[in-house]
């Protein structure tokens, strides 16, 4: 059905919708939620932190040049591997991963804006802030020293007395908590808020591959925040985790962060294979060849990938029958990508393939990553990966894997990107010299070092004796690592001066079909002037009508009114017009509660316990007051969404975006536990100094207190929203929202008690130490369902809920 | 349609994890009770307990797999969004079970506990 045009028609409703969208200048830039502009300070910020990387590789690079060489010392150069590699990871590839994703996924889902955007700017401070710890430290030169995966004993308050190890801990935990946020906010997008009529087969791959990735995020992340809160607490409370006279084990932690560690080997490829599938197509002129199998290998890699974290602890001593699964394992996920590869062929082959520059960069993505591939089998080998473990060979493989795989990507997706983000073209010239320096240097870096490896040089080794021959290597690598450098600063010279002197972009100047092409360039805070209604995978290849009536306000949300800002929720799968999202305008709760997390952190990195617990308590009431803003005081009926339906808002319908956002909230959250769990039983079964000298022993009537409250708070929370459902305001409401808060201060009580009454301090043993963090883990997370069921109590009384606005009740009863 | 069919399309890979998991832990705490010291049905007790867990994951998504392709042959269309899932639950299923005989296969190859 055809829209008419806005009253007033297109240039008054693109005014009308600039000035709903606008943002503070001066310091309310802080405030700023919308996806776009957090998005680029995601990428600009992962940008800065990555010259500090490389920086910090050349200057491992100048010390590894040649033998016996004082150019670093030890210490200096155990703080600078650390760091090159924490920053390479935690503040460059994911921060840039989720800012592309930030910026882009609503733009090709057509979308105006992501389900949750305030949370995206908080999860910004976070990065931000973590990052400034972790970097700051160095300035001070206390930075981490004891490697980028941070193994303990090494990294225990026995070998690293200093305060190194906790800027580590508790500046990455403070970036991870961006991640997973960011992580939660893709998947809720991805699901719900894409473009009427884009069901889950007419999502362009971009939208699986961050669905999966996103996903990984949140299963995968938990693991390492919970290895770095027990080893910060081990180091600040002496509470034994690892400690292994105590019985605690230092595998634990290995176990813990490769639980992490090789899921974000895959959080860093797929995002760059997202771009070069969503890229190629438009380079190669056609659709891209095996949708539905991509979509497969995708999902396959996103599993399997979370079965190979042993690989890389081959050498640690577990039977070899664990071995050969974890190998089989590691061998099988290179089939997916694989699958991906000849898909990627296969468009090419079949398409009329453009040699413009982001092509130039797919192709020495596609030559090197799959040169890391067919390495990775070879370390997936066990008895090849015993020869090689720890030798400089791994770390030529992990960097044809990580730059192959994502760096070239996104040097690709930023020059293929450019002129939609700023209006302007980049120079071929100097974009093809770039690329050749980098080619070149970085194949002269890491092809030989291979060799070196080989031969037995070993990683994290400030240096090396004349006569093991290695000079001629490593002196070609260093030499390569510079070239390599050189070509960076090309590149950044032209993506500077391409701001001044680049020639102003036609519209859509690679012929792509996806959805990021239809609007103005730079585009408009608001992204599109009404949302599209899409019938295919490229929207714009086969809809050619499409992007004239969105732009003149003929699709879903052409209109703008009460300074709301509108988007369109969809049913996941189908895609059919599901609720209107109201978004939430410009804030300071974000920025402010950053700020509160990061005094936490900052009182804990320092020791001031009582700074910590304040930052903590601010926190949480911040977050409340953040929450408190949402919703409305009172029903309202169906809404206009334009072409002749009527739909609700998101506070009257099912299914809202909340919802959504604490399953995967909660995902993340059972994550941790289980990985908690995992510990329990792991210490119980490997480490030596067990069974610990006392079990638990409480009186029988104080775990059947706790449960039997545990149970009273999920009647409470059920009771309240079934009571609000039926009958409003006059119901028992309060009644079952009293006994759900009543009953989370009894079990948080028990929980607590519980390790205090039962065991000895948890200093004595790693047993004493699991349980007590268990039950801590219970009792905080009971203590905070009082809260939530006393604040939607408040919630009630405010006018915020009825029998048609129960999400805060639907949220107590899913926590 | 609801979103779980969404869930339904990706159950063959959580089989499949489940399987791994099981795997993992009845070798670990096998070794540690010393079940591998002992024998059943003709060969070791914990080779046998692994290649019991392998058959029930097989079989489950062996399950899984016929109920897959009866979907799949009700919606063939893979234009619309059913016939898509249906089609993307018959490949994840396929993919699960080629995958745990991979890596199930060294339970029959090596010996345990070593």
């Amino acid at each position: 059905m055809r829209a008419p045009t806005p009253p007033g028609g297109p240039v008054a409703n693109h005014r009308a919708l600039t000035r709903i969208w606008s943002n503070p200048g001066g310091f309310g830039r802080l405030k700023v939620v919308n996806h776009g502009v957090v998005g680029k300070r995601f990428l600009v910020t992962g940008m800065l932190f990555f010259l500090l990387g490389g920086l910090l590789a050349m200057l491992m690079r100048a010390q590894l040049a040649t033998s016996n060489n004082a150019f670093l010392s030890h210490a200096a150069y155990n703080q600078v591997f650390t760091m090159h590699g924490t920053v390479m990871m935690f503040l460059f590839a994911i921060p840039v991963i989720e800012g592309i994703s930030l910026y882009l996924l609503p733009k090709l889902l057509g979308a105006r804006d992501l389900a949750f955007p305030r949370l995206s700017s908080f999860g910004y401070f976070c990065f931000l802030f973590g990052g400034l710890i972790l970097v700051g430290s160095l300035l001070f030169g206390v930075a981490p020293q004891s490697g980028w995966f941070m193994y303990t004993p090494l990294s225990s308050s026995v070998f690293s007395p200093g305060v190194n190890s906790d800027v580590w801990l508790l500046g990455v935990t403070f970036v991870e908590i961006s991640a997973v946020a960011i992580g939660v906010e893709i998947c809720a997008t991805v699901l719900k808020l894409r473009a009427a009529g884009m069901a889950l087969h007419k999502m362009p791959l971009f939208g699986w591959y961050m669905l999966v990735t996103a996903a990984m995020i949140v299963f995968g992340f938990p693991p390492l925040i919970l290895a770095s809160i027990l080893l910060e607490i081990e180091r600040a409370f002496d509470w034994p985790f690892f400690a292994v006279d105590r019985g605690g084990d230092p595998l634990l932690w290995q176990h813990l962060f490769w639980l992490f560690g090789h899921p974000e080997v895959y959080i860093i490829f797929l995002p760059g294979a997202a771009l070069v599938s969503t890229m190629l197509p438009a380079l190669a002129r056609r659709p891209i060849v095996g949708y539905t199998a991509i979509v497969v290998s995708v999902i396959a890699t996103g599993f399997i990938s979370f079965a190979l974290w042993v690989h890389h602890m081959f050498t640690v001593g577990i039977p070899h029958l664990a071995l050969a699964f974890f190998s089989a394992a590691s061998m099988l996920v290179a089939i997916p990508t694989a699958v991906q590869f000849f898909a990627w062929i296969a468009t090419l082959w079949s398409g009329r393939p453009v040699l413009r520059l982001p092509m130039l960069y797919l192709f020495g993505f596609l030559a090197i990553f799959v040169f890391g591939g067919l390495t990775g089998v070879m370390v997936a080998l066990v008895p090849f990966d015993w020869q090689v473990h720890d030798t400089h060979f791994v770390v030529a493989h992990m960097h044809y894997v990580l730059v192959g795989g994502f760096v070239f990507p996104l040097l690709a997706a930023i020059y293929f990107w450019l002129p939609q983000v700023t209006g302007r073209m980049a120079s071929e010239r100097l974009g093809q010299w770039a690329f050749w320096l980098i080619f070149i240097g970085f194949n002269v870096t890491f092809f030989i070092m291979h060799f070196t490896g080989l031969l037995g040089m070993t990683r994290r080794v400030y240096t090396y004796h004349p006569e093991f021959g290695l000079d001629l290597f490593n002196l070609i690598s260093s030499i390569g690592g510079f070239v390599m450098t050189m070509g960076f600063a090309l590149f950044l010279l032209d993506l500077l001066l391409h701001v001044r002197f680049g020639e102003p972009a036609r519209r859509n100047p690679w012929g792509a079909g996806t959805l990021e092409w239809a609007m103005l360039t730079p585009p408009p805070l608001y992204n599109f002037a009404s949302l599209p209604e899409v019938d295919s995978r490229a929207p714009l290849w086969d809809q050619p009508e499409l992007a004239g009536a969105m732009a003149g306000g003929r699709q879903f949300l052409g209109i703008a009114r009460h300074n709301w800002q509108e988007t369109l929720a969809v049913h996941a799968v189908t895609g059919e017009p599901d609720y209107i999202v109201i978004l939430p305008q410009p804030s300071w709760w974000p920025f402010a509660s950053a700020v509160a997390v990061g005094v936490f952190f900052v009182g804990f990195l320092f020791s001031f316990y009582w700074l910590a617990a304040a930052g903590a308590a601010i926190a949480v009431m911040l977050f409340l007051r953040w929450g408190w803003d949402n919703g409305i005081r009172e029903d309202q009926p169906k809404l206009a969404a334009g072409r002749g339906i009527e739909l609700l808002r998101h506070d009257m319908a099912t299914g809202a975006p909340g919802w959504w956002g604490l399953a995967f909230t909660h995902a993340a959250n059972a994550t941790l536990l289980a990985s908690l769990i995992f510990g329990y039983f792991f210490l119980w079964l490997v480490a030596e100094v067990w069974p610990p000298p006392a079990f638990i022993d409480v009186a029988a009537w104080l775990p059947l207190t706790v449960l039997a409250a545990m149970a009273g708070g999920a009647l409470g929370a059920n009771r309240a929203l079934a009571a609000m459902t039926t009958a409003g305001q006059d119901s028992l409401w309060l009644v079952w929202l009293l006994l759900a808060a009543a009953a989370g201060v009894a079990a948080a009580a028990g929980f607590f008690a519980l390790p205090i009454i039962g065991i000895g301090a948890p200093t004595v043993h790693a047993y004493n130490a699991t349980v007590t963090a268990l039950a801590g883990y219970a009792g905080l997370h009971t203590a905070l369902a009082a809260v939530w069921s006393l604040f939607a109590l408040l919630r009630v009384k405010a006018g915020f809920l009825s029998p048609a606005r129960t999400l805060d009740l639907q949220l107590l009863r899913l926590w | 349609m609801s979103a779980s069919r969404l869930l339904l399309a990706i159950s063959g890979l959580i089989i499949w994890s489940s399987a791994f998991v099981a795997l993992y832990v009845a070798l670990s705490v096998g070794c540690a009770a010393g079940i591998h010291q002992q024998q059943a049905l003709g060969m070791n007790a914990l080779t046998a307990l692994l290649a019991a867990l392998i058959l029930i994951h097989l079989a489950a998504l062996g399950g899984l797999q016929w109920y897959a392709l009866v979907s799949w042959r009700k919606r063939r269309d893979p234009t619309r969004s059913n016939g898509f899932l249906a089609i993307l639950t018959c490949l994840v299923t396929a993919v699960s079970i080629v995958s745990l005989l991979f890596i199930g296969l060294p339970v029959v190859l090596v010996v345990p506990c070593v």
